[in-house]
């Protein structure tokens, strides 16, 4: 691997300062996916090579969570995956999102990868992470997915650029209508997740608004709410250590075991985590039952425009979509 | 390029209108010539567009990278970002046996786009003679700059596109006619043939079927969008096409 300038960030204005300084820095979090990025020497026209890297776990107070009854639950983007999915309070009170937090890749990957670092890690798509392919995301002109190898990629919502959205933890934290905290050059704002992913039409070379001296600090998560139940499936080609080809996050408030409101999110099928809008207008106000959950998701599908190679994805999105709504029941 | 494709010389120009902020984007009349399916007595008859975009449906995957590049390279160049073709799901539209070799499984689609009307009906309704003729392509275009989003324009189009349930990006825009309106930037905008680019339209450029087709890759004989002369005969090849 090339060398790399190492520049261990003292604060999240230090960060911000130093990245605004020099276009070709880089924050880096657990570094799991960014050093494989470097490592493969992934440039083109639109993505430099980074030539400082911007340690954010030296911050203080970046890493680490708080839970209040009242507040909720308050995320550092620098925590691991593996001190959330084994939180106490966390397992307690949202075990669907721990559940999420355990699901990417291996302990090993989860030991060092963060929360932030696992929102904001680049798509996997083969042709991205090939050093040959000068495709548009990485500011080339072409679509490789389009016309080539696709079976990993977008079912829904693809237009230009066909990935998936590879975050295990975004459709989870999306279900339970989650913030992020982003600090930038003009101070602080708190986002909802549901705005902090963009597709390739508004800026294909990116796939969040972060700007390039912008940094996501903190997850925010509503307090557990009573009466609502949640889901989380994933499914994979492999049984641990794998990307998902389609998982599902659900958030269902019932009432007298009728659902009065629901979030549910799919990754890994379309550019940005993918809110399921059909299946929530489906089983608004209706009590769900098989016959509901099948018809849910099977409306929500009639929307998917699988490639050559990932019709099948159309099938196990419907599936896990029905499972997620039955577990609820 | 055959005549019909050449932009009006000056010296042609019967008539010559500056019309208000139109700048340097004039509108040419070449007199009232041969009679056309849209003959309009009141108006004599503007130069023919250079070209229309020709799609081929039978050739299309829907991929939606013509609509992508569309919109980009008008935000680029400072324009509304609002796509000026749109793909539809169509499901009486034949595939190619090409297509269902090499993509199979995509679906069916068209390509709907303005047709540049030989007597275009956009062009004389506008009261601020915001759409114009390009002078060096003689697209039908609008400048944005003097359009007040009356709408006149997009009533007049003749050309519906197909039920917004249909189409293919499911970000609805209210699209009616082949002319959008842009709530972003209080503007209609249309098909300008991207008159400004060296490389011509970017659709036609970057659909990936025509870079296919050009590389060999897929044999067709004709492109899945391309740019043909906006004569009586292009205009009509058009029509029947998305009959
Ligand atoms: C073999 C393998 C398998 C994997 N499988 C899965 C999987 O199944 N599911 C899954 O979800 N993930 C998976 N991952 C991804 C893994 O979870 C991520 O690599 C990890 O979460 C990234 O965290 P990190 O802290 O190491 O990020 P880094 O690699 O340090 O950073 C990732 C990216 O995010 C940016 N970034 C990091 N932190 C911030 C911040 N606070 N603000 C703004 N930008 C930031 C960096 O600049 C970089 O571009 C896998 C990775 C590997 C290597
Ligand atoms: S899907 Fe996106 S990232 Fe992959 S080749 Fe196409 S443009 Fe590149
Ligand atoms: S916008 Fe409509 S009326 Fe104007 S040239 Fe195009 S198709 Fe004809
Ligand atoms: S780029 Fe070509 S294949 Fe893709 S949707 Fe447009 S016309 Fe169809």
């Amino acid at each position: 691997m090339r060398s790399v300038k190492y520049y261990a960030a003292t604060s999240w204005g230090d960060a911000v300062a130093t990245l605004a300084k020099y276009p070709l820095a880089k924050p880096l979090a657990g570094g799991s996916d960014l050093l494989g990025w470097i490592k493969d020497d992934l440039v083109g026209p639109k993505e430099p090579r980074w030539e400082i890297l911007v340690d954010l776990r030296t911050i203080e107070g970046a890493s680490g969570y708080r839970y209040s009854q009242g507040d909720g639950l308050r995320i550092g983007a620098l925590t691991p995956l593996s001190t959330l999915e084994t939180a106490k309070e966390i397992v307690e009170n949202y075990p669907m999102l721990a559940k999420a937090f355990a699901a990417p890749a291996s302990p090993n990957i989860r030991n060092v990868g963060t929360l932030g670092g696992n929102i904001n890690q680049r798509p996997r798509c083969w042709y991205l992470r090939g050093p040959e392919f000068s495709c548009y995301k990485k500011g080339g002109d072409f679509c490789f997915a389009v016309t080539g190898m696709n079976q990993y990629h977008a079912i829904l919502d693809g237009e230009l650029c066909y990935i998936v959205h590879p975050s295990d933890t975004a459709p989870a934290l999306l279900a339970f209508d989650a913030k992020a905290k982003i600090v930038g050059p003009r101070g602080e704002k708190t986002v909802p997740l549901s705005e902090y992913f963009i597709g390739p039409r508004v800026d294909v070379t990116r796939e969040t608004i972060l700007a390039h001296d912008e940094l996501m600090t903190e997850i925010q998560v509503p307090a557990p709410q009573p009466g609502v139940k949640t889901a989380y499936f994933k499914a994979t080609n492999r049984e641990t250590y794998d990307f998902a080809i389609v998982n599902v996050a659900s958030w269902l408030k019932i009432k007298d075991n009728l659902v009065e409101d629901s979030r549910i999110y799919l990754s890994g099928v379309a550019p940005t985590p993918y809110r399921a809008t059909i299946v929530e207008q489906t089983i608004k106000g209706k009590r769900i039952d098989e016959a509901l959950a099948r018809q849910a998701a099977d409306q929500q599908m009639v929307r998917a425009r699988p490639m050559s190679d990932n019709a099948y994805k159309v099938d196990i999105a419907k599936a896990l979509i029905r499972r997620a709504l039955l577990e609820a029941n | 390029m055959t005549d019909a494709q050449q932009p009006p010389a000056a010296e042609d120009r019967r008539d010559f209108l500056k019309l208000a902020g139109a700048g340097a984007v004039a509108v040419a009349f070449l007199g009232a010539g041969a009679a056309s399916a849209f003959a309009r007595p009141a108006f004599p008859r503007m130069a023919v567009s250079t070209g229309v975009i020709m799609p081929d449906p039978s050739l299309c995957i829907g991929c939606l990278t013509c609509e992508v590049a569309c919109s980009q390279v008008h935000l680029e160049a400072g324009m509304s970002g609002v796509p000026r073709i749109r793909i539809f799901d169509a499901k009486d539209v034949r595939l190619n046996p090409e297509i269902e070799k090499h993509y199979p499984g995509r679906g069916t689609f068209r390509q709907l786009d303005c047709l540049m009307c030989p007597d275009a009906p956009c062009l004389p309704v506008c009261p601020t003679g915001a759409v114009q003729v390009d002078p060096k392509t003689g697209a039908r275009i609008i400048a944005e700059s003097a359009c007040i989003a009356c709408g006149k324009c997009e009533a007049a189009c003749p050309f519906p596109v197909m039920s917004e349930s249909v189409a293919t990006n499911q970000k609805p825009n209210g699209q009616r006619k082949r002319i959008i309106y842009d709530p972003a930037k209080n503007v209609y905008t249309k098909c300008d043939l991207c008159f400004w680019r060296a490389e011509g339209p970017a659709c036609v450029e970057r659909c990936p079927v025509n870079i296919r087709i050009r590389q060999g890759v897929v044999q067709s004989s004709v492109l899945c969008l391309d740019v043909k002369p906006a004569d009586q005969a292009g205009f009509e090849k058009v029509r029947a096409i998305e009959a």
